[in-house]
């Protein structure tokens, strides 16, 4: 078994010293060479200082994260030459052509592939004589993900990186990252809102939510796991209708909605014999999933290997 | 000609994960005659790129089917179409075909279809079904 | 770190075409008014190279550079999470800061110096102590270590014989010298460690940086502006503010964001800041200036000193106004006129301006009142009447630029509009000062009726203009 590129042991980051803002609650994830991972959750749940805490541009309040062997707080020249970081707002020298600070970026790092940027700089028409100032949002936002492409990294870390692209970009995009995951040694962890970008790219998702993370695992497992049941019985369900571990139930006369994370046909086969009803089983996508999962006093789904 | 990788159409945004959908696919399309014994399944890489996925979940699907004996990996070529599983107890056999055509039936009885025109009915797809292998 | 790493580097340094050309400017500028200023006040064919006349030109060449330089790789490269990630960046760009910094602060006094034939130690202590000085969070580190050198050469009457002994100053400016360069280095190998957080060094009084790009992962997590800005306590909106709670309490503007309201409420805090500066500047002119008669010292910290409060109070309010603008673009869609809003901003701003004169007046005759002043006059009447006329008129002129100035942030607008007003609020009291007693005032109150009508029109033309002003752009 190869060591994960990244692991996480009960990492917790507080912000403020008065009144605390605890952010992260102890995270722990182990992230095997390979993966795509897609960093999910709402606004201001701590992807991104879960990226940060990685990259050791935080340092984490307690646990430890470990990042190609070393300690993120610690990082060597050795490992940052293996990763590369696209922030959620790209900051560049505005003052520098674009040119000036591909090869001030280049001058950097022992590997450096001219030929990649060279062809993604012609692909997204980056204008390679321009100051970065006056470049528009995406452009910035491209110009930051030629950087950190440069130098193949190992390990690539994007923050919302589609947020500034426009649909063809984004495009552009992920299919530029789907020639990077070709290889099996590259692993990404990116965060995002855009769920449908995430279906396609990744294999793996992590949904952090009250600071912890409330699902780490196969995507496609995820899909498996995550059902509505749509169950119309031959008389009127009780209020007190449950199913244990849904996550939302709905009730209405003879029938009932109800979101279950870890559907099976026994269960199915189960509520047609007990309630001598109708049951009908609805895929969710994952954006279903997320809402499913964030909606009013729903439990936290049991975090899998 | 080897079947191109557009003959997938995949939805990642379906609730269906992209790699039981493409399982499907290939299933349907045996089922359907488009893919014979002995034909080669598009690359990994060619269905990732067509289809703008990981290519990770390609393969995955790829070693399900081979898994479940609807394909063989050749060494340097890819996956190749095997001849339809007739092995196995022909009890098994027989509840899989149960379990497909329960729903079917169930949806024709709702339809308002009597016995003898489902009857009917099967009868003709199974006609048509041996005058397209003739045809073959 | 390799040579291509360090070409690169200075590259980066380099191809920053504004300051450069800013930093050119500016010395150039300070050389010119130097040395305008030396054949003025000297007979021709008498040196004057005196190490107080020094200061100006030397801080100009020295220390303007060094600061733009560590200002700037503070800013783009150790406070910048995506530069802290290039493997090894942080050797060249120290290297870079360190080569600027001896050239500056060594190389450049120590020429001088030698042109001026005098011992390079003092210009090399002054240079190492401001650049030490400026780390601090408050102006207070730059006026002790003004004060520490000036006791140590001006001829005051208070500095004894033996402190004046080359056996005693030596000493003590190769070890002011040798202090600050360590902590200047400290400080740089510090704020080159590049994280969000975190200090190394038990330097965490010292500010890493002014400014920085977008907010840190603390600011974003606990809300806007944790630390208001030390000007900006003075501005208080509580007319705005006020206006706004009472059409949000009427229902008017349920929706509106609470954090609109926030403000300080504690706008004397900003003030208080002075109170020491005040007492600074009192001591240093009692300490120093017993020679001349007391009342000439009275006039002489009104003319001198007091005109810097004048200009601050004058600036402050619009800095203020200027750091509002990125609020602005959603305060001016609340349900009140274009016409009310520039209203309300410009009706504020001079009320804390005024506020502010008033405060920081205040202070100082408090402290001309507790420190031991038994044997100093109070100011005639007349006198104080003067200073009061031309106060004001410098208050009015000075608010009148700087919110014209506001209008349009940045270091051109600023330095467009703090030219005039240091010219107007330091040079008025100063020509008045240049008077002999006993002269005739009416020309320096004719100045001053004149910049306080200028000031008025620019305080109309500022309201138009901020009622009109485009928000949304930046």
């Amino acid at each position: 078994m190869t060591p994960p590129v990244v692991a996480i042991d009960a990492l917790e980051k507080s912000f403020g010293d008065y009144p605390t803002k605890r952010v992260l609650r102890g995270v722990n994830l182990s992230i095997p060479p390979g993966t795509v991972l897609g960093l999910l959750g709402q606004n201001g749940s701590g992807k991104s200082t879960l990226l940060k805490c990685s990259l050791g541009l935080l340092r984490p309040t307690a646990g430890s994260v470990t990042v190609l062997g070393d300690d993120s707080w610690n990082l060597s020249a050795g490992v940052k030459a293996r990763l590369g970081y696209v922030p959620q707002e790209a900051v560049t020298y505005p003052w520098m052509r674009v040119r000036q600070v591909i090869a001030y970026t280049a001058a950097f790092y022992p590997t450096w592939n001219q030929r990649l940027v060279d062809e993604l700089c012609q692909r997204w028409r980056l204008p390679l004589e321009e100051r970065v100032g006056p470049l528009s949002v995406g452009q910035l936002q491209s110009l930051a993900i030629v950087l950190a492409l440069g130098h193949e990294p190992e390990l690539l870390m994007l923050d919302e990186p589609v947020a500034g692209l426009d649909p063809s970009a984004r495009r552009e995009f992920l299919r530029t990252i789907l020639e990077i995951v070709d290889n099996p040694r590259r692993t990404i962890m990116f965060s995002t809102h855009i769920t449908s970008d995430l279906e396609r790219v990744a294999n793996r998702v992590a949904i952090l939510k009250d600071g912890r993370i409330a699902y780490y695992g196969e995507l496609d497992e995820l899909k498996d796991r995550v059902k509505r049941l749509r169950i119309a019985a031959a008389h009127d369900l009780p209020q007190s209708f449950k199913i244990p571990g849904a996550l939302r139930c709905e009730v209405a006369g003879a029938v009932a909605t109800v979101s279950v994370n870890d559907f099976d046909e026994q269960l199915a086969d189960h509520l047609r014999t007990a309630w001598s009803a109708d049951v009908t089983v609805h895929d969710l996508n994952l954006e279903e999933i997320f809402v499913e999962m964030h909606a009013a006093g729903s439990p936290t789904l049991a975090v899998t290997r | 000609m080897p079947p191109s990788a557009g003959l997938f159409e995949l939805h990642p945004s379906s609730g269906i994960p992209i790699y039981r959908q493409l399982i499907d696919q290939v299933r349907a399309l045996i089922a359907g005659g488009r893919l014979v014994p002995g034909d080669m399944l598009p690359s990994v890489r060619e269905v990732a790129r067509a289809a703008e996925v990981n290519p990770m979940t390609v393969s995955k699907a790829y070693s399900r089917l081979e898994i479940e004996g609807v394909v063989e990996r050749v060494r340097g070529q890819g996956m190749r179409i095997l001849e339809p599983n007739t092995g196995g107890p022909l009890r098994e056999r027989r509840q899989e075909f149960r379990d497909l055509a329960a729903p079917a039936i169930h949806r024709a009885l709702q339809l308002g279809l009597t016995d003898q025109q489902i009857h009917k009915a099967v009868d003709q797809l199974l006609e048509e079904q041996a005058a397209r292998h003739s045809n073959d | 770190m390799t040579l291509r790493q360090l070409q690169q580097v200075t590259i980066h340094h380099l191809s920053r075409p504004k300051p450069w050309s800013w930093l050119l400017g500016a010395v150039l500028m300070l050389f010119a008014l130097y040395s305008l200023a030396d054949w003025v006040s000297n007979p021709p064919g008498t040196t004057s190279l005196t190490l107080p006349t020094l200061i100006f030109p030397v801080f100009a060449l020295c220390l303007f550079p060094y600061l733009q330089v560590r200002q700037h790789a503070i800013l783009w490269q150790f406070d910048n999470p995506q530069a802290a990630l290039l493997p090894g960046y942080r050797t060249p760009h120290l290297l870079f800061l360190l080569v600027v910094a001896v050239i500056t602060m060594a190389i450049v006094p120590c020429t001088i110096a030698a042109l001026a034939s005098i011992s390079p130690w003092f210009l090399l202590a002054v240079c190492a102590l401001l650049g030490a000085g400026l780390l601090f969070p408050s102006m207070t580190g730059l006026i002790v270590p003004f004060i520490i050198l000036f006791q140590l050469d001006l001829d005051a009457a208070f500095v004894k014989p033996w402190m004046l002994a080359e056996g005693f100053r030596l000493p003590v400016l190769v070890a002011i010298a040798a202090v600050s360069w360590r902590t200047i280095g400290l400080h740089a190998f510090d704020a080159s460690s590049g994280r969000e957080e975190g200090t190394r060094l038990p330097l965490a009084f010292l500010k890493r940086t002014d400014w920085r790009f977008g907010k840190t992962a603390e600011e974003k997590q606990l809300g806007p502006a944790s630390r208001p800005h030390w000007l900006q306590l003075a501005w208080n909106s509580s007319r705005l503010d006020r206006q706004i709670s009472r059409m949000r309490n009427a229902g008017v503007y349920a929706k509106v964001r609470t954090g609109i309201a926030r403000t300080s409420s504690n706008a004397p805090g900003g003030a208080l800041q002075l109170v020491p500066l005040l007492a600074i500047g009192v001591i240093i002119l009692w300490r120093s200036e017993e020679s001349i008669s007391f009342d000439q010292s009275n006039w002489e910290f009104m003319t001198s000193t007091l005109p810097f409060l004048t200009l601050a109070a004058a600036l402050a309010p619009a800095v203020s106004l200027a750091n509002r603008i990125p609020q602005m673009a959603f305060e001016r869609l609340l349900p009140m006129t274009n016409q009310t809003f520039a209203n309300a901003l410009i009706y504020n701003a001079l009320r804390s301006s005024i506020r502010w004169w008033l405060v920081a007046h205040a202070a100082a005759l408090a402290a001309l009142k507790f420190l031991p002043w038994e044997y100093l006059e109070p100011p005639s009447q007349s006198t104080m009447t003067v200073y009061v006329f031309i106060s004001l008129s410098c208050l009015l002129f000075g608010n009148g630029a700087a919110l014209i100035g506001a209008l349009t942030p940045g270091f051109f607008a600023a330095f467009i509009v703090g030219a005039p007003s240091v010219a107007v609020c330091v040079g008025l009291p100063g020509f008045w000062s240049s008077l002999n007693p006993g002269q005739s005032n009416m020309g320096v109150l004719i100045a001053a009726a004149f910049f306080a009508a200028v000031g008025v029109s620019l305080i109309a033309l500022a309201r138009t203009n901020w009622r009109d002003r485009e928000f949304g752009n930046r």
